[in-house]
């Protein structure tokens, strides 16, 4: 049951996970679902507040300290949403309904560059059979050079 | 692929993986073309998270190309800390059952790695005592406790040791976690890294990664008398295996007595690993280049000229198969030899497979 958003003290998940941490993210594979994924450091940070006592207005406060930037509860419940569809939270987390959904493009608008949008993405590393030789070659706007099966997305063939 | 492309191509591996291995790597400097072209052999052989540790501090590291390496990186990142769970877990249950295996290979020379899931494998390979093998075999056959395949060896044959009991003797415990993980000795670790290079005929290049890692990472007390051993053949082997590292990968070893056999090596080796890291696959070496098994072929012969072909065993595996020297001589004679060997080997065990009514014929 989702909770009312003044009760929500998010709590991440800690069983069935293996946490690797980088120096600029934290990977994480999920044993139950066989699923890896990777927090980037603001997404990290918040995963981390997640302790059950914290809430989200602490949290965010918590993260404008550690990043050295305002931080605003924006944020915090959009990394809250990305880490509750990857099942990285015990209980799901309902934003409150007199906050707007925003989009990633707008979290960037708002909080400019000084901090990252908090992302989690899933780690699916390109097998040799499907690593296409043309990812990444110049093509400088000319097609031909990325070959069939690309495009050339005006720099670089994709 | 065109000859000079697959030359090139190889080349740009090389220079992609030279001193990949090392805490101050120096960032590469590749045209994004060249990586993109090589993609699929570095993928392939398991060297994306090596690339990657070389090209994240260059331009490539934010393009679409880049991600891709980093994807691979932390896809070999997780999958290194997933077999650590294995091989905690494989140890204290061998240990429980009073059976102390070494681990050879694989997580032994990926933690010298200046990152975890900089060196990929796939299982773990432990070695037992003799005596010990068939409690553990079927002790490792019965659990349930590992993701990844656990490989039991008995003895070390394959790798030239002359006294296995010196091998358990030197071999050492290093701490993962909460667990006391036996490794064979550093001098013995390098010289299974040389010997299994060649013995899958050379086709990994990341395995010569290792052997760099192994010779320059040696510690000031390294017994190079212990790792090269008392016949002189497989010291031979190993000091070649150590020359290539050098030349292809540009490993250090002028302070080492391999030095000048490295910079000295046959003609045709080179070349040879080369030809082998056009393809740097699994798929396209030692059995599972094999279509079916020979014995099929005793009822339908049909196909059996290709899959001949397809066992026709590279130089280098062919030499190591035989025990013959890494002279200046042509292969063709070893790699002669080494069909003519495992025909023997085979037909040898065709009549035993039927007196037993085995239904399952030898593979050779």
């Amino acid at each position: 049951m989702v909770k009312s958003s003044a009760q929500q003290l998010p709590i991440a998940r800690k069983e069935g996970l293996l946490v690797e941490t980088l120096p600029d993210e934290v990977l994480v594979y999920d044993l139950d679902r066989k699923k890896a994924h990777c927090l980037n450091q603001t997404a990290a940070l918040i995963w981390q507040h997640c302790d059950g006592r914290t809430s989200v207005s602490e949290i965010a406060l918590a993260l404008s300290d550690h990043l050295n930037a305002p931080i605003d509860e924006e944020v915090v419940w959009y990394g809250l949403n990305h880490l509750s569809k990857t099942r990285l939270l015990e209980e799901e987390v309902a934003r409150p309904g007199e906050l707007p959904s925003v989009s990633r493009r707008d979290l960037i608008r708002k909080i400019g560059l000084a901090v990252s949008v908090p992302l989690v993405i899933s780690v699916l590393a390109p097998q040799a059979s499907a690593a296409n030789s043309c990812f990444g070659r110049l093509c400088a706007g000319n097609p031909s050079v990325c070959g069939a099966g690309c495009t050339c997305n005006g720099t670089t063939c994709q | 692929m065109t000859e000079a492309l697959a030359r090139w191509c190889e080349s740009a591996v090389a220079e992609v993986l030279a001193g990949s291995w090392r805490r101050d790597a120096i960032p590469l400097k590749i045209n994004p073309t060249v990586l993109a072209d090589i993609v699929p052999l570095l993928f392939g052989s398991g060297a994306g998270p090596s690339a990657w540790y070389r090209i994240r501090h260059s331009p490539i590291a934010s393009s679409p190309l880049g991600f891709q390496f980093q994807q691979a990186y932390r896809k070999h990142t997780l999958e290194a800390a997933r077999h650590e769970q294995d091989i905690k877990a494989i140890f204290t249950l061998l240990r429980s059952n009073d059976i102390e295996p070494v681990l050879i290979k694989g997580w032994s020379i990926a933690r010298l790695y200046p990152e975890k899931g900089m060196r990929p494998y796939d299982d773990t390979d432990l070695v037992v005592r003799r005596e010990q093998y068939s409690s553990a075999e079927i002790i490792v056959r019965e659990q349930k406790l590992t993701e990844f395949d656990v490989d039991l060896h008995r003895g070390l044959e394959e790798y030239g040791f002359d006294n296995e009991d010196d091998f358990f003797v030197n071999s050492q415990l290093v701490k993962l976690g909460d667990v006391d993980v036996r490794v064979p000795a550093l001098e013995d670790s390098l010289r299974i890294s040389c010997v299994h290079f060649l013995r899958h005929g050379a086709f990994r290049p990341l395995w010569l990664c290792d052997v760099a890692l192994a010779v320059e990472s040696r510690p000031a007390d390294f017994d190079w008398d212990r790792c090269l051993g008392s016949n002189k053949r497989v010291a031979d082997w190993i000091a070649c295996t150590i020359g290539l590292a050098h030349q292809l990968l540009g490993a250090r070893v002028d302070d080492t007595p391999v030095a000048h056999r490295a910079e000295n090596l046959p003609r045709w080796l080179l070349p040879n690993v080369l030809k082998q890291w056009e393809k740097p696959f699994a798929r396209d070496h030692g059995v599972a280049r094999h279509r079916a098994p020979m014995s099929s072929y005793l009822c339908n012969p049909a196909g059996l000229v290709g899959d001949l072909l397809r066992r026709w065993p590279n130089g280098i595996e062919a030499t190591v198969y035989v025990r013959g020297p890494f002279n200046e001589l042509p292969r063709f004679p070893f790699q002669i030899g080494e069909c003519i060997g495992r025909t023997a080997r085979f037909v040898a065990r065709v009549p035993k497979s039927l007196r037993a009514g085995d239904h399952k014929l030898p593979n050779e």
